[in-house]
């Protein structure tokens, strides 16, 4: 054997070796960066795509005499509903802001069979569990004189549309 | 600490301390290879699709033969799966099996428990029928309640848990198509493969020296085939389930109507608690009080420790388990009269009676009054163990009062009713 060769050094395991430590921290932090990326991906892979309308779905309704003060009318299979008052319109969404059932419209006022809420006519949480109010949405007028509903625009409550 | 009691333990003794805790595990074994049995043959007929699913059921109960009772099967043997792991946790609990070495075997047992529930979750969207739809919506309304509350905070949308489980169980908030595909998706395939590895996994932290049929041991001749052994457990399960079954079909309910739901909704009987809780605050009831109950249970063995565990004297009437029996079942039935009171009534009254209910109402009154009880407990009998008893109790006497209240005293409106009978007419 060649006596030349370099002798094996024995490696002090409480003596830090640069390169080795170096080594071990630049792989670790490649592998946690790699496995981050991956889990990041696959976290975004399952969340939901957004779904952005780029505009509020429009529900023409009739011209306003068609609804004197006092009628209450559900629209939109029941999620929404038209009041008129002495004060001019609004309309109420009727999902209920506990835990999102369809309300019941009643003589005054809306129901949730599932919890037992009631809201007001002006869709103030009266009992049961909800704490907020319904919301209103955006009422206008076309100009052929026909009202329209914006069924995802809200806007502030007590704002009543006068035709 | 742990080596010296390990020393001043004799070893022989250390070896036959007994736990028994695998006495249902493999009844919970079982049931869940007939659930999965029966679901693998449910699923040639059913699609998981909104327009379809219902009818494919539908073909399942009224054409496919014998697709009724297969239904009935998989929802019997879901429903015992269910009973048998409460029964499993409160066994561990009672006989003291999570403590110490059993530590492992209480946690694994309460990630079935949970994994168990999700199953039962998801399963029960499946046929889009109205209860499946509208449990659906609120369970996503409720993580969206929790959700709420943490954006008010301020946490950012990609740092909100309940947000983004939201976003991941239901895809969307509207529920529809993509939701159907994630629980069908759930249901059908990643649950159940959890389920059976955890299965298996407490099969391992069974203590190897148990009267036990599930792990083999060479000792004694008669174990060669333990298997063998078990197989008249298994035909008596699987036939008293399928007598069940045909004694007691599971009816199929009419299809989901996103407009209307049923008047009164009632959820399964195991979330009817929930269902309960929530119909006072969604988020204390929904998020916070579940939370905090699985986060007691799964440190119990933790707290619980037999080496803390001392009895200096006990005075009768606090018996932890017999006292807090009887108290919570006394308390719970009048908090939800208290509740029930106020809810029926739209203006508070200078009443006297009013007033008292409307102090006891709330939900926090009534966790808090349960927890005072069992600190009471604890501190009087000057036992950990006893304050845990009665917690513990409390929370199983509970949960068995609300599943009855829900049945037999929550009429259409989720009213109040004397008895079943006054919404009829």
């Amino acid at each position: 054997m060649n006596k030349s060769c370099s002798k094996p050094t024995i490696v002090d395991p409480s003596r830090k070796s640069g390169r080795r430590s170096f080594l071990r921290l630049t792989s670790t932090l490649a592998g946690l960066l790699s496995f981050s990326t991956i889990g990041a991906a696959i976290a975004r892979f399952c969340l939901p795509l957004k779904t952005r309308q780029l505009s509020s779905r429009i529900l023409t309704l009739g011209r306003p005499r068609e609804y004197p003060p006092g009628t209450k009318v559900q629209l939109q299979e029941g999620r929404i509903t038209l009041l008129s008052t002495e004060d001019g319109f609004f309309a109420v969404s009727n999902t209920c802001t506990h835990l999102g059932c369809v309300l019941q419209p009643k003589k005054t006022g809306f129901i949730c069979t599932c919890h037992g809420s009631y809201f007001n006519d002006e869709g103030s949480a009266m009992r049961g569990p909800a704490q907020r109010p319904l919301s209103w949405l955006r009422l206008g007028c076309w100009p052929n004189g026909h009202l329209y509903v914006a069924c995802d625009e809200e806007v502030n409550t007590g704002t009543y549309f006068k035709a | 600490m742990e080596n010296e009691a390990r020393e001043s333990e004799p070893f022989p003794e250390r070896k036959l301390v007994s736990n028994g805790s695998a006495g249902l595990y493999f009844v919970i074994l079982v049931l869940f290879l007939i659930s999965s049995g029966s679901g693998i043959l449910l699923g040639l007929y059913y699609k998981p699709d909104v327009d379809e699913a219902y009818e494919s059921v539908q073909d399942i109960v009224f054409a496919v033969p014998f697709g009724r009772l297969l239904r009935s099967l998989h929802y019997w043997a879901a429903n015992s799966l269910i009973i048998c792991i409460v029964a499993q946790i409160a066994l561990m609990f009672f006989k003291r099996w999570h403590q110490d070495r059993g530590r492992h075997g209480w946690r694994a047992d309460l990630c079935l428990a949970v994994l168990i529930l999700m199953t039962a979750y998801t399963g029960m969207f499946l046929p889009f029928d109205q209860r499946g739809y509208w449990g659906t919506v609120i369970g996503a309304n409720i993580l969206r309640s929790g959700a709420d509350v943490l954006t008010s905070l301020g946490s950012p949308p990609s740092l909100n848990p309940p947000l983004l489980l939201q976003g991941l169980l239901f895809n969307n908030n509207e529920i529809g198509d993509q939701t159907l595909a994630r629980f069908s998706w759930l249901h059908f395939l990643v649950l159940p493969i959890f389920l059976g590895i955890l299965l298996y996994a407490r099969s391992k932290m069974i203590p190897r020296n148990t009267a036990i049929p599930s792990v083999p041991t060479t000792t004694t001749p008669s174990s060669r085939w333990p298997w063998l052994r078990l197989s008249p457990m298994l035909l008596f399960i699987l036939a008293s389930l399928l007598l069940l079954s045909y004694g007691f079909e599971k009816e199929l309910a009419t299809k989901a109507n996103p407009q209307i739901p049923d008047n009164p909704i009632r959820a399964p009987w195991f979330f009817r608690p929930i269902q309960e809780l929530v119909s006072h605050s969604s988020l204390i009831g929904g998020m916070i009080l579940p939370v905090l109950i699985f986060i007691f249970l799964w440190m119990a063995p933790w707290i619980d420790q037999k080496k803390v565990a001392r009895k200096l004297g006990r005075i009768s009437f606090l018996s932890p388990f017999w006292g807090t029996l009887a108290f919570s079942i006394l308390w719970c039935l009048f908090w939800l009269a208290c509740s029930s009171f106020v809810a029926s009534r739209q203006t508070l009254d200078s009443d006297f009676a009013l007033l008292v209910a409307h102090f006891v109402a709330p939900l926090p009154v009534f966790a808090g009054v349960c927890l005072i009880w069992s600190a009471a407990v604890g501190f009087i009998s000057s036992s950990r163990r006893s304050g845990f008893t009665a917690l513990f109790t409390c929370l199983m006497a509970c949960s068995v009062v609300m599943i009855y209240y829900v049945t037999y005293h929550r009429g259409p409106n989720w009213v109040f009713f004397l008895e079943p009978s006054g919404w009829e007419n």
